[in-house]
């Protein structure tokens, strides 16, 4: 039986960032002591500027998400050198941020990163990272993201981040028939500053048609600290790229984003009204995630449907750690992880942890690790509350 | 909203009942119909439009060719959904698998044998075996050595290059090489073989076959298992920054067949034992017999009706006779010629002695009339459709099985691992080769008639002609022979286009290619480039063949060496995407459309052979188009990544 430890204060880093840079952050986080990365192909969004953008065919920019469990002790190094090596100041450069975990658990053989072993120390590199961040996350069909991310970026989000991933549910429960519904599913991942919330998850949510069943779900994760500068038009011309830079600098001249406040905007009682009570919409609730390795994750999905869960969603998260073979070319031969998630009521998750660690030390799984996120806000066509 | 344990499977089921069930199944075919139908309807509604409109010539086999049609949709649906569910799952998870598992010799053996295989079961490579007949051993006698006393070598020489391939281009992943390391010496390799060819009088046929064996190799089973076998090791071995890891080996499976078909016939060449040559061993009675197999001689079958004729009233004769004309009543009225002599007097043309009889028509509205036209003879008499649907299972259960066989061994006693989701893989496998069975049914009913009839009859825009399946000839279309070949071009062009779109394994290409870059380079984008690609390259070939009629060779190397330029100057990720792209756009639709069209437009002019070099160009149209929104994209990347730090 593997024995699950309790570990407590820890954070879920996050960098989005190109393609162009992301293999030397790998390496130089790798090489100053990380003990792992979990990386995800993303593509960046774009807003057509010119009238004659539309015509022409999107080529939105490549990005890659890299993922890091990383102790609270140690996020602030880690975010600095992220910052440092992606050069992340710059315009269109990339964002990373870092979302507080509740609880989490993990089997004695996961790779997890202990304090103590990161060796980067800031070089009097004096970053000032921004609070008050949330991030939105939309999942929905595949090929329907597109107009989602659009709407959030016209909403006043900063880049708009598509992943695919793999949704479990409905279709599961359908024996054979499940042929004729896809996996495939798309998930849009937003940063945006407190004051924008309301207007971004409304046009996300009203374009995403989250209140009809079948179209996903959305809700917001909310972040410790972070930083985004990530593009949001295509070829920024000089005006929109200056003003953006301007905002920038105002932001960090008055110790924050409260000038940009819209009296307006923060005030508008309709749209808060609508989205709290609009039926489908649920509060405080969390999400369970569960790594574990990918044969062993198709697994676990399987039980959690038994067991009860109305779906869970699955990414392939690349799995790389500083102990990983090579080919004879030398390029890291990677592992496959499992990340596993879905959003519950509190008061359901120990029970669900309990019956999870049966299953898990049942069939002898290794490498399995378990944390926990809070979600203020979610919704989808039906609440989940109950 | 967790609810005690229950059992998830039957439970909806129950709930949903027969009906809930059947509508459920419906929605789902009725929507992977329809996006066949988005695939094929171009092609189809384009060669409609232009044989009954631009040509004004009927349809023969009208009907044969509707069902055919919906036969090839019906196919496509269940063939694409087998390769979503079943073929590529499987590629994908061997190719995820293999890395950690296994040592590189073993993997390099896995892929070897995987080419060989893919090769030996891909159907068009018995199209080969069964070519050598049509070579006459007089003109071409290395070639028809080749395709008759030595076809088992060509086709092991082309599988050993295929099974060389796969292994170099599964290697290359191991070791992060680019693939222009493969191209640009194995491109300039080719080059120099084919010019040298070129100067040898016996080895001169060789050209078109050896070219013509890259693009057989890639075939729409072959290609989506290649690749998803690819994807599935690059997701594990880390290839940098890179978002085409996964592709290339297409290419490399495209580009070495010619190589070992080119080397086997020097190695003949110099062996001296071909036909006619002094260490010649064959029997001379093999091409007699394979000759007179492969005679299909088609018959032209009198098609078009004596237009049926109403007797004039002996009132209207009676005004004839008095006036010298006919009153407006009489409708349409021809006048004939008949009997007599034809004398040149004069500079004037002149019937001596003829009878001049008056006939008239059939008065006709424009739609009876059309449909008149449309539904004479609709079916195709000598079709025998079982036997067709037979042959098109058989190849179909033979192009699959055996390869989904040996991944399926594989899986068990080399790596030793489960087959996880297995009942959605045997849906999958059964649905492709349902799909594919179905798929060759319809290509032979509907799409390969239709391009065939169109095929022979498009040169009218500038020759006269007997149209396919009919009697009589037509004259010339357009007065002058300039504007209708140019016509014809136009029409290349389009037909390329569509075809292209309607290709499985492009349709899977670019299925790929969006997942891997997780929809940064849209299916649609690429399907479109590559289209127009096709387009431009057999335009480009159909050009030639009309105004300047180059040898082959000629044809060959300019677009190549500009491919070579493009190549260096390019990318690695639109390297990958563009010369993959080419391998599969040669497959069973643009083939046989290409080919009937080279055929009609040959036979219609003097000294032109064939339609083999328009193929030749098809390959390497898509090439350059892709590449150079390549390099268009990747400026504009540029620039903007300069705005943002400037």
């Amino acid at each position: 039986m593997k024995l699950f430890h309790t570990h407590h204060h820890y954070a879920l880093v996050t960098a989005i960032l190109p393609r162009q840079t992301q293999s030397r952050v790998l390496t130089e986080v790798l090489a100053s002591g990380a003990a792992q990365v979990m990386g995800v192909s993303a593509r960046g969004s774009l807003l057509q500027q010119k009238w004659y953008q539309s015509f022409l065919p999107a080529i939105a920019p490549e990005q890659e998400m890299l993922h890091f469990l990383v102790p609270d002790v140690e996020v602030d190094a880690l975010m600095e050198q992220i910052v440092m090596v992606g050069k992340l100041r710059l315009f269109g450069a990339g964002a990373i941020y870092a979302v507080p975990c509740g609880e989490l658990l993990c089997s004695d053989d996961f790779p997890l990163w202990l304090p103590g072993r990161y060796a980067f120390h800031s070089k009097s590199f004096d970053i000032k990272f921004k609070t008050g961040l949330l991030s939105i996350v939309h999942i929905t069909d595949r090929d329907a993201a597109a107009p989602i991310a659009q709407a959030a970026l016209k909403a006043g989000a900063q880049g708009a981040t598509i992943t695919y991933m793999r949704g479990y549910g409905l279709r599961d429960r359908l024996g054979l028939l499940r042929i004729t519904k896809s996996h495939d599913k798309e998930l849009i991942t937003v940063v945006v500053d407190e004051y924008d919330r309301d207007a971004v998850f409304e046009a996300m949510a009203t374009v995403g048609r989250v209140d009809q069943p079948g179209r996903g779900i959305i809700y917001q994760h909310r972040i410790s600290k972070g930083l985004t500068n990530l593009a949001s038009v295509f070829q920024p011309s000089k005006h929109s790229a200056s003003i953006q830079q301007m905002v920038r600098a105002i932001d960090e001249l008055r110790g924050g984003p409260d000038w940009r406040a819209n009296p307006l905007l923060v005030h508008d009682s309709q749209s808060r009204e609508f989205s709290n009570q609009a039926p489908g919409i649920s509060h405080d609730l969390k999400m369970l995630n569960i790594l574990s390795r990918r044969k062993d994750s198709e697994l676990l999905v399987g039980f959690l449907l038994d067991y009860g869960v109305a779906g869970a969603s699955v990414t392939n998260w690349r799995f790389t750690d500083a102990a990983c073979e090579q080919t004879q070319g030398g390029l890291r031969i990677n592992r496959e992880f499992g990340s596993i998630s879905l959003i519950l009521a509190p008061a359901a998750i120990p029970a669900l942890i309990e019956a999870l660690r049966q299953k898990i030390s049942d069939s002898h799984m290794s490498e399995t690790c378990l944390f926990t996120h809070e979600i203020p806000i979610a919704r989808t066509f039906a609440s989940l509350n109950a | 909203m967790v609810s005690p344990p229950t059992q998830r499977q039957n439970s909806a089921l129950a709930v949903l009942g027969w009906r809930g069930v059947m509508m459920i199944l419906w929605r789902y075919f009725r929507e992977k119909a329809l996006e066949q139908v988005r695939t094929v309807w171009f092609i189809i509604a384009y060669l409609l439009f232009f044989q009954i409109l631009v040509l004004h010539l009927p349809l023969v086999h009208s009907l044969t060719i509707a069902l055919g049609v919906l036969i090839v949709i019906v196919g496509l649906t269940f063939f694409m959904e087998g390769l979503r569910l079943g073929l590529m799952p499987f590629g994908e998870t061997i190719g995820a698998i293999l890395p950690r598992n296994s040592r590189l010799p073993l993997i390099m053996g896995f892929a070897f044998l995987l080419g060989v295989g893919a090769t030996f079961a891909e159907p068009a490579i018995s199209v080969l075996k069964k070519a050598g007949g049509g070579v006459s051993p007089a003109d071409a006698p290395l070639l028809h050595s080749l395709l008759n006393d030595f076809s088992g070598q060509l086709v092991a020489a082309v599988g050993v290059g295929v099974g060389i391939a796969v292994m170099l281009g599964i290697i290359r992943f191991f070791f992060g090489w680019s693939l222009k390391v493969f191209i640009l010496p194995l491109v300039t390799l080719l080059c120099a073989l084919t010019l040298y060819a070129h100067f040898d009088p016996v080895l001169n046929p060789i050209i078109g076959l050896a070219w013509d064996c890259g693009a057989v190799t890639t075939g729409p089973v072959t290609v989506p298992l290649v690749l998803a076998l690819g994807i599935g090791v690059c997701r594990i071995v880390s290839a940098e920054d890179s978002g085409s890891s996964g592709f290339g080996i297409v290419t490399l499976a495209s580009l070495f067949p010619i190589l070992a078909v080119l080397i086997l016939s020097i190695y003949h060449l110099h062996a001296g034992d071909y036909h006619g040559a002094p260490n010649y061993r064959g029997a001379p009675a093999a091409a007699v017999q394979a000759a007179e197999t492969e005679a299909p001689a088609q018959e032209v079958e009198k098609q078009i009706e004596e237009k049926p004729v109403r007797p004039f009233t002996k009132e209207e004769f009676l005004e004839y006779e008095k006036t010298g004309r006919l009153s407006e009543h009489s409708g349409q009225v021809v006048t004939l010629y008949r009997g007599g002599e034809l004398v040149l007097e004069d500079g004037r043309i002149v019937h001596r002695n003829a009878e001049i009889v008056l006939e008239k028509q059939e008065a006709q509205g424009l739609i009876e009339g059309f449909v008149r036209r449309q539904t004479q003879n609709p079916w195709d008499s000598k079709l025998d459709f079982m036997r067709e649907f037979r042959d098109a299972s058989l190849i179909a259960l033979q192009a699959i099985l055996p390869l989904c066989g040996f991944l399926f061994l594989t899986l068990l006693v080399v790596l030793k691992e489960r087959l996880r989701k297995g009942d959605e893989i045997a849906i999958g496998v059964v649905f492709s080769v349902l799909g594919m069975a179905l798929f060759g049914l319809g290509l032979t009913l509907g799409l390969t008639p239709l391009g065939t009839q169109l095929g022979s009859n498009i040169p009218v825009t500038f020759a006269t002609i007997t149209p396919w399946g009919m009697s009589g000839v037509v004259p010339p279309l357009f007065q002058s022979p300039v504007t209708g070949k140019l016509v014809t071009i136009l029409f290349a062009f389009f037909l390329g286009y569509g075809a292209t779109l309607a290709e499985p394994a492009l349709n899977a290409l670019g299925h790929t290619v969006e997942n891997v870059t997780v929809g940064v380079f849209q299916k649609k984008l690429l399907m479109h480039v590559v289209a127009v690609g096709v387009g431009l390259g057999i335009a480009a070939g159909v050009a030639q063949m009309t105004f300047a009629s180059l040898s082959l060779t000629m044809l060959l190397i300019p677009p190549y060496l500009l491919l070579l330029f493009l190549t260096v100057i390019s990318t690695d990720e639109f390297v990958n995407f563009a010369w993959d792209s080419a391998g599969v756009t040669t497959g069973p639709i643009t083939v046989p459309l290409v080919l009937a069209m080279g055929l009609g437009i040959g036979s219609s002019l003097p000294g032109v052979r064939d339609g083999f070099g328009i193929l030749a160009l098809a390959s390497a149209g898509p090439i350059i188009t892709v590449l150079v929104v390549g390099l268009i994209v990747s400026r504009t990347r540029l620039s903007e990544l300069q705005a943002s730090e400037g």
